[in-house]
């Protein structure tokens, strides 16, 4: 059976079949070969596993990210935060990265913030003396903390397979997120020092006043979503909604980038890329039923069981083999994936399961920028019309203050797990 | 038959563009009902995944026109055009493989909760064979989507067909 297995998923992979469709069909002949369950069943497996409302979080905040991309937004943000730490030492790369953090409050995805903050914050960086490299780097890596800091794609779909709460799930990014922001500015503080770059004047009062108030709608925009779910006044969902239809409104009659023609149009993009997301996850969890029905998951419990390891070392296992997919996968489907397997071994290790969710999303950002595949790599490259490889020099100092990141929300689990036993109850 | 293609684009395109919005305005709907006039729908929620849905599988067929759906092709772009076109054709029969499973099977299921008039187990009582429809539809689109690129691999090759236009690749960066 594992042989079958390897030969249709490695093969179709290698070849180049869409990774949705390559764990549909290894699906479909694994069940066919080896399960008593009739493929006639599979369309609607597959219809299922959408069904679930908390899904419909995911469109909506691509939508919302969409909008704010092609309606202005993230260029008053970046205006903005340029006036307050601008004229410090490597200030643009600064306001790269708090522009990041802010974007990714507002919407949940990674490449979503890398694109909206480097369109406009590279070009304007190598004008002002810094590297190209350097340039892409400081976004492609602030850019993943789009899925850390909440609302975060990554963390919505792990809360609906793992069955844990979202908002919860929520809280306990927030911690790692703000250290991963402290960790990039300290690092560009010191090396923009030695290199020298940035420090111009400083924006007068009039400017800075003036910046602030054009930012307000956006501004605003995160205490909408996350004081909408905390206040406990709606789901996660619903904030998603909210966060898009403001956004559509902001950049049609507000900033006035987008035209009330190119809603729909635009609204369509942002269900493509949502609807590729979507995709996948139809045809993983038909994957993923197909695995845990072959008991493949209840045998690595019995094996962890049998080797008696210990927690410091599984979780060290499962960083390297998270390191070494995200090499070459996308989050969605490395999760998808992952998951099924995972999640019975987290329980039986007694390990935390939001904690587990936000070790497994610090891999994930990390996944977007370790080569070869790095999704945020690809595109910032594109926008900073640099090569490949200049923006992954750039990005790797950043990836090492995520690998200790990572070893820090690995063990020491009360770092990301007290703010929501704080708010929420243990 | 280029233009019947277009304006299929188009009108996929329009579709899943409106279908999301349409969901946007029922759970906003759902929202302002609840706090404003004390009176929250029951169906808000139901419809507004129902859309989601066939928006989803519908915008997948698009996507398959555009070589969209990212795949792992890391290894595939470092060979020839000629050895890309052959394994690009053995991918569409696959995938329209997968799809004609899915879709055969799909139908008889929207025809089975038709003929019995199933509804959905909530106030609503949407009838369910509208909503199977969806995962049925999409794949039969995604088949004679990939049943076209084959049609074009073969006959009207252009060194732009093969190129990787996903995220997961470098070769055509959409931003």
């Amino acid at each position: 059976m594992i042989t079958v297995f390897v030969l249709v998923f490695g093969g179709l992979l290698c070849l180049g079949v869409p990774i949705a469709f390559t764990l549909g069909i290894t699906a479909m002949v694994m069940i066919a070969l080896y399960s008593p369950t009739p493929i006639m069943m599979l369309p609607e497996v597959m219809y299922n596993a959408l069904d679930t409302f908390p899904l419909v979080a995911i469109p909506f905040f691509v939508t919302a990210a969409q909008f704010m991309v092609r309606g202005g937004t993230s260029r008053y943000l970046v205006e903005a935060a340029n006036c307050y730490v601008g004229h410090l030492r490597g200030g643009l790369a600064i306001v790269a990265v708090v522009s990041c953090m802010f974007f990714a409050a507002i919407c949940g995805s990674s490449v979503a913030s890398a694109l909206a903050i480097g369109i406009i914050v590279i070009s304007a960086m190598i004008d002002f003396g810094y590297s190209r490299g350097f340039a892409s780097g400081v976004v492609a890596a602030s850019g993943t903390m789009g899925i850390m800091i909440p609302p975060s794609v990554a963390l919505i779909l792990y809360g609906i397979i793992a069955e844990e709460s979202i908002p919860r799930l929520f809280l306990a990014g927030v911690t790692p997120g703000l250290l991963e922001g402290a960790l990039y500015i300290a690092w560009i503080a010191y090396y923009s020092r030695r290199k020298g770059y940035g420090g111009g004047p400083r924006a007068t009062l009039g400017e800075t006043l003036r910046a602030t108030g054009k930012a307000v709608p956006a501004l605003c925009m995160p205490f909408i979503v996350l004081g909408g779910i905390y206040g406990g006044f709606v789901t996660v969902s619903e904030a998603a909604a909210l966060a898009a239809v403001v956004s559509i409104i902001i950049s049609v009659f507000v900033y006035r980038g987008v035209k009330p023609r190119e809603i729909i149009p635009i609204s369509a993009e942002a269900m493509r890329s949502a609807g590729m997301i979507m995709f996948i996850i139809s045809t993983a969890i038909v994957f993923g039923n197909w695995l845990t029905e072959s008991g493949v998951p209840a045998r690595m419990v019995a094996l962890v069981t049998d080797l008696k390891l210990s927690p410091f070392l599984f979780l060290l296992f499962v960083n390297l083999f998270l390191l070494f997919m995200g090499m070459f996968l996308e989050v969605a489907s490395i999760m998808l994936i992952t998951l099924p397997i995972l999640i019975p071994l987290v329980r039986v290790m007694g390990i935390d399961p939001i904690h587990f969710g936000i070790l497994m999303t610090v891999n994930m950002e990390l996944a977007l920028e370790t080569p070869p595949v790095g999704l945020n790599l690809f595109v910032i490259s594109g926008v900073a019309k640099a090569p490949l490889w200049e923006t992954i020099k750039g990005t790797f100092p950043f990836t090492c203050l995520g690998f200790i990141q990572l070893a820090i929300v690995t063990y020491w689990p009360d770092f990301c797990l007290f703010l929501p036993r704080l708010l929420m109850g243990p | 038959m280029n233009k019947i293609v277009e304006r299929w684009n188009r009108v996929e395109g329009f579709l899943f563009g409106f279908l999301n919005l349409a969901a946007l305005a029922s759970a906003i709907y759902g929202v302002i009902m609840r706090y404003l006039f004390r009176a929250p729908p029951y169906w808000t929620e139901e419809i507004c995944l129902y859309m989601i849905i066939w928006a989803v599988f519908i915008a997948a067929s698009s996507l398959a026109e555009e070589r969209g759906h990212v795949a792992a092709t890391l290894l595939v772009e470092r060979f020839p055009v000629q050895i890309r076109r052959i394994l690009a054709v053995f991918n569409g029969i696959v995938c329209i493989g997968f799809c004609a499973i899915i879709s055969w099977y799909g139908f008889q299921i929207v025809l089975q909760t038709y003929a019995c008039a199933q509804k959905s187990s909530t106030a609503v009582r949407f009838p369910l064979w509208i909503a199977y429809l969806s995962v049925a539809a999409g794949c039969l689109l995604v088949g004679i989507r990939y049943g076209l690129r084959i049609y074009r691999l073969l006959f009207r090759f252009q060194t732009s067909e093969i190129l990787e236009s996903h995220e997961m690749s470098q070769e055509e960066i959409h931003p």
